[in-house]
C-alpha cells in the first residue's frame, strides 16, 4: 500500500504475469503506434520516413487502437506500453492516450522526450502515465548529432525529463549503446543518478530483422560480441549501488547469481520455450497492425485488426508453445548471466529459435570474465 | 464518508484491481489487489455511505455473523484511510 510513485511492487507485477500466463489471459501489450520518428537514429529497426511508411502500409487510426484496446482490456489486459518510432509524433496521441488511459490500464509510455514541453507535461499530469520510459541516446548533443541526426537533442530530452520528474511523473531512464555512443555510457549514468532516476542500458542490439532499411542496417553500429560483452560489464560497474554491485559480483565469483537482466519491460522464466512471458501472458501489435509475441520477433504473427483479437491471440500464444530454446542453453553453466531468450535466438538464427547463438555466448563469456577481473580488483586480495 | 479520488475498479485474472486514474495517479501511481469482498465494500463507497450501513450490506450479501462483518468492514476502512482514499 505503501506505493506512492513506485509504480509496480516486481513481486506484484510477477504475481499478475504468472497466473496470466498459467492461464493465456494477455495481461500485458504493447502498441506500436507509429515508425515515424523527428530523429533518425543509425541504430534504429523501426524508424521510417513517411515515404517508407507508406510504401508499406498506413497507420492504424485512434478510434482502431482504443477499440483494440477496449477488447484488449476486456480479455484481461492491465499493462500497455505506447511505443514507436516516436509516439508524440502523432497529432491524434492525446486522444488515443485519454481512451486508453479511462479502461483502467497502467500505461507506460516510451520516448525519446524531445517532443515533450510545458504544454505536453501539464496535460499528462491530469491523467498521468505509471511510467514514462525517456530514451537517452547519448550524453551531449554532439552526440545526439551524430547518432541521430538532432542538433539539439540532449538538451530538449534533459529539459523534458526535469520537466516530468518537477510535476511528479515517474520517469525511467533507458539507454542503448553502440560504438557511436559507448563513450556517452557515464554521463548517461551521471545523468540519472544526478536525477534519482533509476537507469536501464541495453548493451546487446538486436541483428535488424524488422530493419526499414532491408535488413541492412548500419553495420559500423553494432558491437561485436566481445564490445558487447566489455560494454555489458562496464554498465553494471558504473549503473550499481555500491552494495548491490558487491552482491554481484561475489554471486558471479562464486557461479550462482541470477541474471540481473536490466530491460525491465521483459518478464523473464526459467524455461526452455521462450524464456519470458512473451506470447504467453503478453503481445505486441505493430505500426502496420502485426500481433507478435515481441517487438523484436517476426514470427509468429497475426492481424487483430483483420480477424479480432481473439482469434490474433490464440495464433500468437499456440504458435509461441511451438517454440524452443537451443539444447546447448539447457545444460549451458553461464545460463544464469545470459540474456538468452526465444526473440533473441530467432534474431540470431535467421529465423530458427533453437539454433545457439553464437553471438551471445561471446557476449556472456565476456561479461562474466570483465566481472571477474572487476571482483579479483575489489575483493580478490 | 465515501472514496475520495478517482479510480478504477477490474477484474483481472480472477482478482479485482483498483487503479488510480487522473490527477490521483500523480500521488499514488500504483495498484490495489482486493478480494471479492473488498470490491463489493469499494462499490459501496461509491457513494456517500456510514460504517454501520455498510456492514449491514456486508450482513446482506454474505453469510457471515456480525461481528466478523464489523471486523472486515473494520480493516478495510483503515487500509483506505491510510491510503488516503476515503473522505469522511
Ligand atoms: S551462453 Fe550461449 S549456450 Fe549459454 S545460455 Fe547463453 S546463449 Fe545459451
Amino acid at each position: 500500500m505503501e506505493a506512492a510513485n513506485i509504480p509496480m511492487q516486481p513481486q506484484v507485477r510477477k504475481y499478475f504475469y504468472q497466473k496470466a500466463a498459467s492461464n493465456l489471459t494477455p495481461i500485458s501489450g504493447t502498441f506500436e503506434l507509429t515508425p515515424r520518428c523527428n530523429m533518425n537514429c543509425r541504430m534504429c529497426y523501426i524508424r521510417m520516413s513517411e515515404s517508407e511508411m507508406c510504401a508499406r502500409g498506413r497507420e492504424y487510426t485512434a478510434a482502431e487502437w482504443i477499440d483494440l484496446g477496449r477488447t484488449c482490456a476486456e480479455r484481461g489486459m492491465l499493462f500497455l506500453l505506447l511505443t514507436g518510432g516516436e509516439p508524440f509524433l502523432r497529432k491524434d496521441f492525446r486522444e488515443i492516450y485519454t481512451e486508453l488511459k479511462k479502461l483502467g490500464l497502467m500505461i507506460s509510455i516510451n520516448t525519446n522526450a524531445t517532443l515533450i514541453d510545458e504544454k505536453t507535461v501539464q496535460w499528462l499530469s491530469e491523467d498521468a502515465p505509471t511510467k514514462v520510459n525517456v530514451t537517452l541516446y547519448g550524453g551531449s548533443n554532439e552526440t545526439y548529432q551524430r547518432l541521430c541526426g538532432h542538433p539539439f537533442g540532449f538538451d530538449a530530452a534533459a529539459r523534458a525529463v526535469d520537466l516530468m520528474k518537477e510535476a511528479g511523473i515517474f520517469v525511467n531512464i533507458n539507454s542503448s549503446y553502440t560504438r557511436y555512443n559507448v563513450d556517452d555510457m557515464e554521463s548517461i549514468v551521471a545523468f540519472g543518478k544526478s536525477r534519482g532516476l533509476q537507469v536501464n542500458a541495453a548493451t546487446y542490439m538486436f541483428p535488424p530483422v524488422r530493419s526499414a532499411r532491408e535488413g541492412v542496417a548500419d553495420a559500423l553500429v553494432r558491437f561485436t560480441p566481445e564490445e558487447s560483452g566489455i560494454a555489458r560489464a562496464r554498465f553494471e560497474l558504473l549503473n550499481m549501488e555500491p552494495e548491490m554491485l558487491e552482491q554481484r559480483l561475489r554471486a558471479l565469483h562464486s557461479g550462482c547469481a541470477d541474471a540481473e537482466l536490466s530491460d525491465e519491460d521483459c518478464e523473464r522464466t526459467p524455461d526452455e520455450k521462450m524464456g519470458c512471458m512473451a506470447g504467453r501472458a503478453s503481445f505486441w501489435v505493430t505500426w502496420d497492425g502485426r500481433m507478435t509475441p515481441c517487438g523484436m520477433m517476426n514470427q509468429p504473427v497475426s492481424r487483430p485488426f483483420e480477424t479480432g483479437f481473439a482469434e490474433a491471440w490464440h495464433t500468437i500464444t499456440t504458435e509461441t508453445n511451438k517454440l524452443l530454446l537451443p539444447v546447448a542453453c539447457g545444460s549451458c553453466k553461464m545460463r544464469s548471466s545470459c540474456m538468452v531468450c526465444g526473440a533473441l535466438c530467432a534474431a540470431e538464427g535467421d529465423g530458427c529459435s533453437h539454433k545457439k547463438p553464437e553471438y551471445l555466448c561471446g557476449q556472456t563469456r565476456v561479461y562474466l570474465a570483465e566481472m571477474e577481473k572487476a571482483y579479483q580488483r575489489l575483493y580478490g586480495g | 464518508m465515501k472514496i475520495d479520488k478517482q479510480y478504477i475498479l477490474r477484474q483481472i485474472a480472477g482478482d479485482y484491481v483498483i487503479i488510480p486514474a487522473g490527477k490521483t495517479t500523480l500521488e499514488f501511481n500504483g495498484m490495489i489487489t482486493v478480494n471479492e469482498q473488498g470490491a463489493f465494500l469499494w462499490k459501496q463507497l461509491g457513494a456517500e455511505i456510514t460504517e454501520e450501513k455498510l456492514v449491514d450490506a456486508v450482513l446482506e450479501e454474505y453469510e457471515i455473523d456480525r461481528q466478523t462483518a464489523q471486523a472486515d468492514v473494520a480493516e478495510f476502512l483503515a487500509i483506505l484511510r491510510h491510503c488516503k482514499m476515503l473522505n469522511e
